[in-house]
């Protein structure tokens, strides 16, 4: 599914994410240059020392605090970022599109304390005395007179309910009798039921009775209902999204490269003869790396776990290729309690070994490179090697997902991983020189 | 002279080593050790590097520094504190997790060379040397003070270097005072504990500290000196930032000129790495990772110590020309209220607050301070000569009992020899030239130290391709350069540019570390560094260790550690 | 008195110790790639440190030279800001200093090598 897959993410350029360091120290510059000037040089009797100071530890304050956010563009979207940080990345892209109404409770689906809360939301603004909200089934919420007989979880009593469920129409109701509520003492009058749709399929009616003889507005109840069927439907495109991203990570977990485990098993074996106890190390570390991948089951995970993971990978790796395998590892420390998307490092090294050392005759060294800029509040992870480099079409391949088939974990689940989880902002390059190597770059949110 | 106080010396000393056997944790199991060491250990150890590492100079010489320079001799407390933030950041954990015994052990396991082992005992034995001189001037100047005259035909000062450097070394030679973690750490409480009480009893009697400072700005700092013909008479400091204004108690210039002020820093900061009988404890913490929370506790204690040693100091500078006049004793201390040895500060206080016990409490204090610190180093000494000489190098097939003889001989012979010299150097005669003489004659050891170990110590940790004639050459470019420098400072006073040649280690440990550097890119590493490197800042001994200790525990206790 | 021997309690087991029987007890090991990145990490951070630390230690006696208002200025109670910094405030900050030190460097070797040891949380570092 999924109709927001993009083109494979070679060379995305990302706006936001650029690096600030060196024009913020100018800025600084610039700042302690026009205090001294203003308070030491123009001022006649020149200002104390402490109240120079103080301005300028002021002024530096404010740029220090005040440039990163300028960076990251308007104030919306940084609100955003901001909650999304705190429920946990998945929701992500349909938060971005539902800003809109975003008072809406109906972000998780039709779900009755949903229902209830939204119901509770539109009481005053519908003109109407009592208002519900059913799904196909069941009264989700019912708020106002006849909410004792109209009780939340029967199904609905009216008869209307059923023809608006049916025909997926806007119904007005004028007399009490068309109402078809069974209850004699039932105090309501007349009636607008709308509909509440995901594209064509009827989901729920959103009703508003009132106990005199006008109807409610129905322009009014209408457009109601078409918002919260929009919101209703950017919940299900959500939920099916991350159901697509759960997909992507089961794929990725049964991925799992039985090459490798079958190469890895060999070594072990060879090496159990002439060194026993290298050999059960190499055991417990494939045990910890298959532990670790099976175990993962958020989408997000702490740097330091990723990077445990990829050592693990690595070693078992170079008890394979021996010298010819050499590694090196850059690692902030800020970077290790950042979080990153899970089992994503991992995969960029694999492609490394098997894409550009493997085939390379005096092997050669992968570089993993992880650094946090806390200006742009990015985390940066770096995947290089100097082998064999690929060609320009065949890299189009890989990242489009072709070679998966070979064993290989294509970028194109990782970058898709991405897409959903960050929507654009993030950045994910990868340039190869043949013969020279290969660089994958990611940039993503500091989480 | 002064029974009272003789009789309360010595009981506290009894109550100090009898405290210390008695709760002195018995049969130390490896499970005690471990459960110890996780906690309690830490702390523990902690105060036992402190109780090393205070000696005299701290427990004294600081208070002196202060007393006679103001604000110039604060930068002792800050230098001999701020010396533990290099040995946390660069030297705890990789020379715990190395597990060599020593420094020239250390050195040359590490670079895998005998002759650099060799050298490093020369240098080490040269740093104890004249750390142990200025300890035995201590106890002399608390002898002088306390008994007040001297035995078999000595004067009352050798006489007190000769008792205490013969007391210490027969402890430490017979193996009665091994310097358990334990004794040290109680001994530091003491030394704290005389602090607490002088700065209560300051405090109690009207001492505010700010205010103290801002009257004692207002006059010139004055301090006594001496003619030939014996008289003494008041001198006013000279600022020597400002050139020829006088100097005041609460602004630099007394004592360093501005050059000045930044050498003896550097050179207190540097030198705390590379004092032997420091480093020699980190080998008792179970981990690495300990080490390091050690060297934090250590840090916070120090800073707590030093910075109530400036505030005595500072009260006594303020307190004790009003008492000179009450107290008639006084009198022969001082030169218009400004006492002519200025170690004598914290004694006098303790004697103004206290009597006679105070006086003794004290003492105690700074006998405690001064026996601590002798035996660590003695046992450093004799541990470089016993272990990485004598069973290295002159009888590898040595028993145990030679290599004891062997360690005994050497402890002996160094005791002596720092005796002698400490007797040699009268410190009335020096006071003049160097006021607070305990607390300068200290800053000669950590300059050898921070000039010749310090930094080819975190070359050989951080650099990799650090090499065992480079380390040579660091050390023997360090040395010779701090001592020279010494030797021409000696001569040509410490005025001007020169002053920095008393504290050399800004000069030496640059110019040390740059002839290793220079040396290793034309030698070659030693072989199997990846393994050395493993050790070195690997954590896996660490990991097996802790892993062990909570087996241990959780196979004793038959429950996990996590079920409180 | 025996020579050979650190000043101590009873000794450490050396790391290298490995008792044969409880042979499970020995698969803690470190890969050079891992302890090699560790230490250029640690070197990174310890440089840093040490960097912040000889510039405020410097600065104390530097702003003598440079401001006036430092060794003239009084703070409460009459103690000029470089005695006050002299006298309590390096202190305070060298603790605070090596407390950061040590945390992050307890941090970056727990998480840089070795596994994540989830059974036991809360085993490593003894924060003062």
């Amino acid at each position: 599914m999924s109709g927001v897959n993009r083109a494979p993410a070679a060379r995305r350029a990302g706006g936001a994410l650029r690096n600030g360091s060196l024009p913020l120290a100018a800025a600084l510059a610039l700042a302690w240059g026009l205090v001294y000037l203003i308070t030491q040089v123009i001022a006649a009797p020149p200002l104390g020392v402490g109240t120079t100071l103080l301005i300028g530890v002021g002024l530096t304050l404010l740029l220090t605090i005040g440039y990163p956010s300028a960076l990251r563009g308007p104030r919306g979207a940084r609100l955003a970022t901001r909650q999304q940080g705190k429920q946990g990345a998945i929701t992500r892209p349909g938060q971005t599109i539902a800003a809109v109404g975003r008072s809406i409770p109906l972000r998780s689906g039709l779900t009755s304390e949903a229902a209830q809360r939204t119901a509770q939301l539109l009481h005053p603004l519908l003109g109407g005395d009592s208002v519900a909200i059913t799904d196909r089934h069941k009264v989700l919420a019912f708020l106002g007179p006849g909410s004792d007989h109209h009780t939340v979880g029967d199904p609905p009593r009216t008869d209307i309910s059923a023809k608006v469920l049916d025909r997926a129409k806007t119904v007005v109701v004028r007399h009490r009798a068309k109402l078809g509520c069974p209850e004699p003492s039932c105090p309501l009058q007349t009636a607008v039921v709308a509909p509440l749709a995901i594209g064509k399929r009827v989901v729920g009616a959103l009703k508003v009775y009132r106990l005199d003889e006008t109807p409610p507005p129905r322009g009014l109840v209408e457009g109601m209902a078409g918002i919260l069927s929009l919101h209703l439907e950017l919940a299900e495109l959500d939920r099916e999204r991350k159901l697509a991203v759960d997909a992507k990570l089961d794929a990725l977990r049964a991925q799992i490269n039985p090459h490798f485990l079958f190469n890895t098993l060999n070594t072990i074996a060879s090496k159990a003869r002439t060194d026993p106890e290298e050999a059960r190390q190499l055991l417990l570390r494939l045990s910890d790396f298959f532990r670790y991948a099976v175990r993962q089951d958020g989408h997000f995970a702490e740097f330091g776990q990723e990077y445990f993971f990829v050592r693990t990978y690595l070693s078992l790796e170079q008890a394979r290729y021996g010298d010819r395998l050499r590694v090196r590892y850059d690692v902030d420390p800020q970077v290790l309690t950042t979080n990153v998307p899970v089992l994503t490092i991992q995969p960029l090294v694999e492609n490394a070994v098997k894409h550009g050392l493997a085939n390379k005759v005096d092997g050669g060294t992968v570089t993993l490179k992880a650094r946090v800029d806390p200006l742009t509040r990015t985390t940066t992870i770096q995947v290089s090697d100097d082998g064999v480099g690929i060609e320009d079409d065949e890299l189009e391949k890989i990242v489009s997902g072709d070679v998966t088939a070979e064993g290989g974990i294509g970028l194109r689940n990782i970058s898709e991983r991405l897409d959903t989880l960050f929507g654009e902002r993030y950045r994910f390059d990868v340039r190869s020189t043949a013969g020279q190597g290969t660089v994958v770059d990611l940039r993503i949110p500091l989480g | 002279m002064i029974t009272a106080s003789i009789i309360g010396l010595a009981a506290l000393l009894l109550v100090v080593l009898g405290i210390a056997l008695v709760l002195q944790p018995r049969g130390a199991s490896t499970l005690d050790f471990y459960l110890a060491g996780r906690r309690v250990g830490v702390v523990t150890n902690a105060c036992a590097i402190c109780g090393d590492y205070f000696s005299a100079a701290s427990f004294l010489g600081v208070a002196a520094a202060v007393y006679v320079s103001g604000l110039d001799g604060v930068w002792y407390a800050t230098g001999f504190a701020a010396g533990f933030i290099p040995v946390l950041l660069f030297v705890a954990a990789p020379l715990r997790r190395f597990g060599e015994f020593s420094i020239p052990d250390f050195l040359g396991r590490r670079l895998t060379s005998d002759r650099v082992r060799l050298t490093a005992v020369c240098v080490v034995q040269l740093i104890i040397l004249s750390y142990l001189v200025p300890q035995a001037v201590g106890s002399g100047i608390t002898w002088e003070l306390l008994v007040g005259h001297g035995m078999a035909g000595l004067s009352p000062y050798a006489t007190g270097v000769a008792v205490s450097t013969a007391a210490i070394t027969a402890l430490v030679a017979l193996g009665g005072m091994r310097g358990t973690t334990w004794t040290q750490a109680v001994q530091f409480l003491v030394l704290l504990c005389a602090f607490i009480w002088l700065t209560v009893a300051a405090i109690g009697s009207g001492f505010h500290y700010p205010e103290a400072v801002d009257r004692l700005n207002e006059q010139p700092l004055t301090n006594p000196t001496a003619t030939e013909e014996g008289q003494w008479h008041l001198e006013t400091e000279r600022d020597r930032i400002d050139g020829e204004d006088p100097a005041t108690f609460g602004e630099p210039g007394a004592r360093y000129g501005s050059l000045g002020q930044f050498a003896l820093i550097i050179t207190l900061i540097m030198g705390t790495a590379g004092l032997p009988h420091i480093m020699n404890r980190y080998f008792t913490s179970p981990t690495g990772l300990a080490a390091r929370m050690t060297t934090v506790w250590v840090l916070g204690l120090a800073s707590l110590f030093y910075a109530l040693a400036v505030l005595l100091g500072t009260a006594a500078r303020s307190l004790i020309p009003d008492a000179a006049a009450e107290h008639a004793w006084m009198e022969e201390l001082t030169v218009g209220g400004v006492l002519k040895v200025p170690e004598h500060a914290l004694l006098v206080l303790g004697r103004v607050y206290g009597g006679e016990i105070g006086l003794g409490f004290i003492a105690s204090g700074a006998l405690i301070a001064v026996m601590s610190t002798i035996a660590g180093l003695l046992l450093a000494s004799a541990a470089s000569w016993g272990h990485d000489v004598y069973e290295r190098h002159i009888n590898p097939h040595a028993s145990q009992r030679q290599a004891v003889w062997a360690g005994r001989g050497a402890v002996v012979l160094v005791a002596v020899l720092s005796a002698a010299v400490a007797v040699g150097l009268r410190p009335d005669s020096l006071t003049a030239l160097l006021p607070s003489i305990v607390a300068t004659m200290v800053t000669w050891a950590f300059a050898l130290a921070g000039s010749a170990l310090t930094p080819v110590f975190i070359l050989t940790i951080w650099w990799r391709r650090t090499t065992a004639p480079a380390a040579i050459a660091g050390m023997i470019t360090g040395a010779v350069t701090a001592i020279t420098m010494f030797a021409l400072g000696t001569v040509y006073g410490d005025a001007g540019l020169s002053e920095m040649l008393l504290t050399p280690t800004i000069v030496a440990a640059p110019l040390s570390a740059v002839v290793t550097v220079v040396v290793s890119r034309f030698t070659t590493t030693p072989a199997e560094l990846d393994r050395l490197w493993l050790k070195l800042h690997g954590t896996a001994a660490d990991r097996h260790t802790l892993r062990l200790a909570r087996l241990t525990i959780t196979g004793v206790t038959g429950r996990s550690k996590e079920e409180p | 008195m025996v020579p050979a021997v650190p000043p101590s309690d009873a000794g450490s087991p050396p790391p290298e110790d490995r008792d044969p029987a409880g042979f499970e007890l020995t698969d803690e090991y470190d890969m050079p790639a891992e302890v090699d990145a560790t230490f250029r990490t640690l070197r990174r951070a310890a440089f840093g440190y040490f960097a912040l630390f000889v510039v405020v230690v410097a600065a104390v006696p530097g702003l003598t030279l440079a401001l006036d208002w430092w060794s003239q200025g009084r703070l409460v109670g009459g103690m000029s800001p470089s005695f006050v910094m002299a006298a309590f405030g390096l202190y305070v900050f060298f603790f605070v200093l090596a407390v950061a030190a040590a945390t992050l460097a307890n941090a970056v070797e727990d998480r840089m090598l070795g596994g994540p040891e989830r059974d036991h949380p809360e085993q490593r570092g003894d924060a003062p």
